[in-house]
This record gives structure tokens, C-alpha cells and sequence, in this order.
């Protein structure tokens, strides 16, 4: 690989907060094709993050870390990407802790996991009503909406969020991903959610899987 | 229905209960166990079971909690007003969506803390912080013979979710340890302050230690940032229980896996509570360590949300395994909550009295 990619690859890799801006500016410098970096070095970083992740050499610290080094890059990188045609988010995503739900850790860490992985993400935060969700769907058209929810009382309203979506002839133009402490494989199969996440990473995994598709 | 559970005449035994848990004794009865209950569950029972009233003023609170929990059957109860002059924690609310609904439920706030950075810390009035000395009394007064209280207060999640907050600790670990550090320094002399407080007292059974580590796959920061930070306090608060020939409890919910030998062989934890099934079924515990006591055990969205006949089902099962074993109390996987429908709850606790009756 070569060398600025390299050392880039790294910074996110090794979360090095303080460098990160100075190597990013110096490898726009350096490579001037903004694609190249983003695929040769940011995108990669982030699976060694994730394998690191499920490896549990890192945990969430270090995930936030490495995630947050990375939106940093991307921040610089974004100017110079949006000069380039077919270089922007492949798909858009809504998420949101549902009604009831003050609980945004998790919903935080997948927001910054998918953005890392540049995937636009819409946060519509926290004790989201259902019909904001559907609204929000019709305004925005995105591919992918994930529900989060901490208790097994919040959980409950997984299940309104996807009634009101069928009501409103829309259930079909979503994958809907859900994810929470009390929610199961189970669970999602019994509300008709498409897919369960155990953890932050698995949204990311389940969105880039579904896009290669 | 429940009129044998409901109008009994309880016989507190806390002794034996900690006896049991620690393997000293053979238990003669399934005991119960909770980390907390909600208000308006023992409410319901409260009126219409006992034809009581209900008052909100904080001193018939205290009353009525402990006449709850020696009513329904426990040997103990857990006593958490630990501290006066806190500073007020940053929290959110919502509306509460549980069929017992408390109106508006109250949230943690958890993506930001009171303290990000020197001169935050510098700024909390620590020495001000002081434990609260006349709540306990009023519990110490009212108790019932028999029954102790288990003192209680968090430590690792009070640093993560109200002093740093979550995203705060989380860079803070990477970015400034320093400071992490005296955060969790300063917390954990407040604690063991709380602690070494009351734990002499008669009628304290020992320490119920509360502090989340966990989550569903893994534990929140990382084993070695647990050893470093958190792990050397529980040690101090478990010696300090022992000392006094007291028990010593860890509530802590999520999946503890990496740190959980630690907790067996070095803190030398007592009693485990907090269970949940996807993460590591009370049996599967049990299984794997009997000779560490195992508390509650029937998980939190089994309780709120089977039918009574499965929950009887899944009960039985928990309950015959568990007793087997030994060193077992029957309770929620992790607290009584305003969701659990009050039937789930009273079956629960007739399972427990009906194993005992067998």
C-alpha cells in the first residue's frame, strides 16, 4: 500500500485524535484522486476497526475513538469528494429511539458507525413518534430505517412505528433494522422487522451487505 | 388467586438467607430477592390487596416499602439513599409507555456529564457531598426482625453517565486519563465512604453493589480499562463487607464474560444478580459457577411478557435447577418494574412459595 495511505490507514486505525486533521491534509496533498483515499485507505480502516471489534481487542471506547478519527478525515475529504461524480453516500438510512425511548447510546454509536462507513445517516434522536418516522420516510425516500430501543416497555412501540408505515403504504420501501437490550432475533421476527442487530456493528455490516446485493 | 402469598405471616431470616446464598447451609425454601420494585406495583397490591391507603410523603414511602417487602415474603431490601448535596445530574424525560405508567419516566441523560475537564472537576463541591445519615436512620428504625438492609450505591455508571457522561468517558479513556482517573478516584472515596458508613451496623446485612458493566456482547469499556479503573473499587468494597463477616453483591447487568473470573476469584463477589437470557441464562450460571450465590434470575422481558402458564413453565425450570444446585434466590432478572404485569410478578413469587411447599 502506499505509504500515505498507509499512515492514514493507520491514524483512524490507532484512533490518533490529535494527528488525524494534519494527515488527512497531507494526503489530499499528496493523492489527489479523493476516491482513492476513501477506498484505499478510510473504508478499509473502518473493517479493520470492526474486525478488531469482534475480535474484542477493541471495545466501544476505542470503536467511538477510531469512528470519530474517521468522521474527522471525512470532513476534509467531503469538499474534494463532492467535486467527483457517483462519490457521495450510497444510500441514506433513517434511525431513531422510538416513542418512550431516552436511551441514544447505542442509536448513537451506529450513527457514527454508518457515517464512518459513508452511509448518509438522517437521526431523528430520541422518544421519536411513529408518525415522525413516517413522515420522515415520505420526505426522504431512504433505503434503510433502524429502531433502537432500551426497555422491553419502549420496545413495544417498535411495533407501532412498523403499523404505522403499513398504514401509510410504506412498509415496502424500507428495510427495517432494530436493535436495543431487550430486543431479540425473536422479537424482530414477530413484528416483521427485516433485521436484528445484537450490536452497533451489525447495522453496518446488514447495510453494506443489502447495497452489494 | 394469590390470597396464600398475599395474607401470610412472614418470617424474616436474614442470616439464613446470606447462609444459603454463601453455600453455608442447604436452603428448606426457595427465597426471594429483588434489587428494586416500583412504587406503583407495590401500590396496586397496596390498596387492593390490603385495603391500605397509599401516601406519597417520603417518610410513608420508607413505611410502606418496608412493610411491602416484608409482606411479601423477603428477607432483605436494598437501602440506596446514599449521598445529600449532589450536584442535580443532567436527565431527560418522556413519557412513560408502561401499562403502570409513573406519568413521565425520567432518563439519565446520557451522551453528556457535569465534567469535561480540570476546571469542571476542580469546580464540584465534593467535600460537600456527604451521606445521608437521617434516611437511613428511618429505615434502621422500621425494620422488621429478621430482616437487614443491603446498602447500595453505583460507582463506574455514576462516572460514565453523570459525571463524564457516556461519550465523554468513552474519549476521555483515549484523550485524557488523566482526568478520567481523578474522576473515578473522587467517586470511588465517595463511595466507600457511603459504605464504610453503615457497614458496621446491625442492621446491615452487607453490600449490594450496582454498577451496569456490561451491555448485550460485551463489557461497556474494555477488561483492561475495568481492571485499571473500576474493578480495584469493587475489590475495596468486597474486603470491606468481608471484614465485617458481611455479605458482598454485584448487581450487573450485560454481558461480563472477559471480567467475570475477576469478579469470582479477586473480588471475590459473593452473590451475582442481574440476568439476562440472551446474554447468560441464570442456569447456564450456575452451571458454570456453583459455588457463587446467583440472585433473581428470571429475565426482565420473560417476566413482562409471557402468559402466566409459560411463565409458570419457564419458572419451574429456572427454580428446580437453580435449587439443585444451591446458592440461589428466585427474583427479576434485574428489578420489578412498572411493566411487568402485577399476575407475572405474583406468579413469580408464588412459584417461589410453592417450590418451598413441595
Amino acid at each position: 500500500m502506499n505509504k500515505v495511505l498507509e499512515q492514514l490507514q493507520n491514524t483512524i486505525v490507532e484512533f490518533d485524535l490529535d494527528n488525524v486533521a494534519d494527515v488527512m491534509n497531507k494526503t489530499i496533498l499528496a493523492i489527489p484522486d479523493p476516491l482513492q483515499i476513501l477506498n484505499q485507505a478510510l473504508l478499509p480502516a473502518m473493517n479493520i476497526v470492526g474486525q478488531r471489534f469482534n475480535d474484542q481487542e477493541y471495545f466501544l471506547p476505542e470503536l467511538l475513538a477510531a469512528a470519530t478519527a474517521m468522521n474527522q478525515a471525512m470532513e476534509i475529504l467531503k469538499p474534494h469528494l463532492q467535486k467527483v461524480p457517483s462519490s457521495g453516500p450510497k444510500c441514506k438510512i433513517v434511525i431513531g429511539s422510538v416513542w418512550g425511548d431516552m436511551h441514544d447510546i447505542g442509536k448513537n454509536i451506529v450513527k457514527i458507525l454508518l457515517q464512518a462507513a459513508n452511509v448518509e445517516v438522517i437521526d431523528l434522536g430520541k422518544n421519536v413518534p411513529p408518525e415522525k418516522f413516517v413522515q420522515t420516510i415520505q420526505e426522504h425516500n431512504p433505503q434503510f430505517l433502524g429502531l433502537s430501543a432500551l426497555l422491553t416497555t419502549t420496545m413495544l412501540e417498535m411495533k407501532s412505528v412498523i403499523q404505522a408505515l403499513v398504514q401509510a403504504n410504506l412498509r415496502s420501501k424500507v428495510k427495517i433494522l432494530i436493535g436495543g437490550a431487550p430486543v431479540t432475533a425473536e422479537y424482530a421476527q414477530e413484528i416483521h422487522a427485516d433485521y436484528y442487530c445484537a450490536q452497533a456493528l451489525d447495522a453496518v455490516k446488514i447495510v453494506q451487505d443489502a447495497l452489494e446485493k | 388467586m394469590f390470597d396464600e402469598i398475599l395474607h401470610r405471616t412472614p418470617q424474616p431470616d436474614f442470616e439464613t438467607f446470606a447462609s444459603v446464598l454463601t453455600g453455608k447451609q442447604q436452603a428448606k425454601k426457595v427465597h426471594l430477592v429483588e434489587l428494586g420494585i416500583d412504587p406503583e406495583l407495590m401500590r396496586i397490591i397496596y390498596e387492593q390487596h390490603w385495603q391500605k391507603a397509599w401516601k406519597q410523603d417520603t417518610q410513608s414511602l420508607v413505611l410502606q416499602k418496608i412493610e411491602f417487602y416484608y409482606r411479601m415474603g423477603y428477607d432483605t431490601l436494598r437501602f440506596a439513599n446514599a449521598f445529600v448535596n449532589l450536584p442535580q445530574f443532567l436527565a431527560d424525560r418522556a413519557q412513560d409507555t408502561a401499562p403502570l405508567s409513573h406519568g413521565v419516566r425520567t432518563w439519565v441523560k446520557e451522551d453528556d456529564g457535569l465534567i469535561h475537564n480540570w476546571d469542571e472537576f476542580k469546580a464540584i463541591p465534593w467535600d460537600q457531598i456527604q451521606v445521608d445519615r437521617a434516611c437511613f436512620q428511618l429505615y434502621a428504625q422500621n425494620l422488621p426482625q429478621g430482616m437487614k438492609m443491603m446498602i447500595s450505591y453505583p460507582f463506574f455508571e455514576i462516572v460514565m453517565q453523570n459525571w463524564l457522561g457516556y461519550q465523554g468517558l468513552c474519549l476521555g479513556l483515549i484523550q485524557n486519563p488523566d482526568l478520567v482517573a481523578a474522576v473515578f478516584e473522587a467517586w470511588g472515596n465517595k463511595v466507600a465512604e457511603f459504605y464504610q458508613t453503615w457497614i458496621a451496623d446491625p442492621q446491615v446485612g452487607g453490600i449490594f453493589h450496582s454498577d451496569d458493566l456490561g451491555y448485550k456482547t460485551a463489557t461497556i469499556i474494555s477488561p483492561k480499562h475495568l481492571r485499571k479503573y473500576v474493578l480495584p473499587w469493587f475489590k475495596k468494597y468486597a474486603d470491606l463487607a468481608h471484614q465485617h463477616g458481611k455479605v458482598f453483591f454485584l448487581h450487573s447487568c450485560g454481558n461480563l464474560g472477559l471480567v467475570l473470573p475477576d469478579l469470582v476469584q479477586e473480588i471475590r463477589i459473593d452473590a451475582l444478580h442481574s440476568f439476562q437470557d440472551q446474554v447468560m441464562p441464570v442456569v447456564e450460571f450456575k452451571k458454570r459457577y456453583p459455588q457463587v450465590g446467583a440472585l433473581g434470575g428470571v429475565d426482565m422481558d420473560k417476566l413482562s411478557r409471557l402468559a402466566p402458564e409459560k411463565l409458570k413453565e419457564y419458572l419451574q425450570q429456572i427454580v428446580s435447577e437453580c435449587q439443585r444446585i444451591g446458592q440461589f434466590a428466585l427474583g427479576s432478572g434485574n428489578s420489578v418494574t412498572n411493566y411487568v404485569p402485577l399476575e407475572n410478578y405474583l406468579t413469580m413469587v408464588q412459584a417461589a412459595h410453592d417450590w418451598s411447599n413441595l
